[in-house]
């Protein structure tokens, strides 16, 4: 089962729940951590690299000799990465999405495809959960490429965690696509609720079960509950805003670790997630599993 | 000279890439046209190298504009193109100043 954390707001506590969720889950699991441009799972459980893949993407590499200057390249780029003036072919690699398109429409053949390398993929264990990650180059652009070559190294585990990036956009859409459900982090805040409602819309379109993990959670979170009530959506688990789970972040350790009543809670939920118990949701309105009792 | 000013109705469009349109003046018939640059304004990306392409197509030699982006002006360049700044509100006295600096006669209108 694919299991894909995301959130509309960052700083929400989608690694804090990634995290302790890969540690709860036990054997045959896997932590792919998809954030690419800011992947930071590793820092809390050190992993041991073996693997380290470089991946790139086509570009074109136009042969002056046979190029015609018809212009259909740049006619047919949706980026404007290509263009032809004046007898010369202009290109912006840092438009270009690596689609192949011109170097297929040109009618002269005179476009082949060299590679352009944005970032790597790295595969790697910790004791019995393995991790995969992707590092972006730095100043690069084009993220959604790398997370697809991260989202392809799905190995055969009974669980896989999926720790997205923040927000709404590409490379969120490719971390969470084709996963089997997906965890909503949000925070009770007018932010947290802002940016949930997103989320909220992006899962839906994408038409994947989902629930909600209201983190530092306070006295009155009705601004989280009485959304989640009137749009039929479960709460799983609320963590309260207590400073010990804080420092335990703030020092790169799994609270889980140290906290048997959290890591139990977490197991809960996983084990909820996967008898599809969720899957049914219609009158949950109490969270489900709240780690201030 | 086939002279582009990007330009906002009748004032000088500070911005080359999204300009609304482009008033084209030809001082060989002083002779002006128009040309709308709506569809590039709704790109995402790369709206000031479809304008500056569409512009060197249309055999422009001169470009007027407030500022023009790193792109857009490699591309005005290799075409060959001038690109000149300035931050005169009518687009007729922008083209006005820019002829008599030229040593041209002024446009009729």
């Amino acid at each position: 089962m694919n299991i894909a954390i995301a959130s509309g707001k960052g700083g929400t506590g989608k690694t804090t729940v990634a995290t302790n969720l890969a540690i709860a889950a036990g054997k045959k699991v896997t932590l792919m951590d998809c954030d690419v441009e800011n992947p930071n799972c590793h820092i809390f459980l050190s992993p041991v690299i073996r693997e380290r893949v470089k991946i790139s993407i086509p570009v074109p590499k136009v042969d002056m000799e046979r190029c015609s200057g018809c212009g259909e390249c740049g006619v047919f780029c949706q980026f404007n990465a290509i263009v032809y003036t004046d007898r010369q072919i202009l290109f912006y690699p840092d438009l270009c999405h690596g689609c192949g398109g011109c170097s297929l429409i040109c009618p002269e053949h005179a476009i082949s495809e060299i590679d352009r390398e944005i970032g790597v993929v790295e595969k790697g264990t910790v004791g019995d959960i393995q991790f995969i990650r992707g590092i972006l180059n730095v100043g690069e652009a084009l993220v959604t490429p790398l997370v697809r070559a991260v989202r392809k190294e799905i190995r055969n585990s009974d669980i896989t965690i999926i720790d997205s990036p923040p927000g709404t956009s590409c490379p969120v859409i490719e971390s969470i696509r084709n996963t089997d459900y997906v965890i909503l982090v949000t925070e009770p805040t007018l932010f947290g609720i802002n940016d949930l409602a997103l989320a909220v819309k992006l899962v839906r379109e994408l038409n994947i079960p989902f629930g909600v993990v209201n983190n530092q959670v306070v006295k009155d979170n009705s601004i989280i509950n009485d959304f989640c009530f009137k749009e039929n959506i479960p709460i799983l688990l609320e963590i309260p805003d207590d400073r010990n789970i804080a420092e335990a972040y703030s020092r790169g350790v799994i609270a889980g670790r140290n906290d048997p009543k959290m890591l139990h809670r977490f197991r809960r939920m996983l084990s909820e997630i996967v008898n599809g118990t969720y899957l049914k949701s219609s009158d949950f309105f109490e969270p489900l599993i709240s780690l201030r009792e | 000279m086939k002279i582009a000013v990007s330009a906002r109705g009748d004032t000088l469009d500070p911005q080359f890439g999204r300009a609304q349109h482009f008033i084209v003046y030809d001082d060989a018939d002083k002779t002006y046209s128009n040309i709308d640059n709506r569809q590039n304004c709704e790109q995402a990306h790369g709206a000031g190298i479809s304008a500056a392409k569409m512009i060197a197509d249309n055999g422009v030699t001169h470009v007027i504009t407030g500022s023009c982006g790193p792109k857009a002006l490699r591309v005005l360049q290799s075409a060959g193109i001038d690109v000149i700044y300035m931050s005169i509100q009518l687009v007729k006295e922008a083209l006005s100043h820019f002829l008599n600096e030229q040593g041209s006669s002024s446009p009729s209108q």
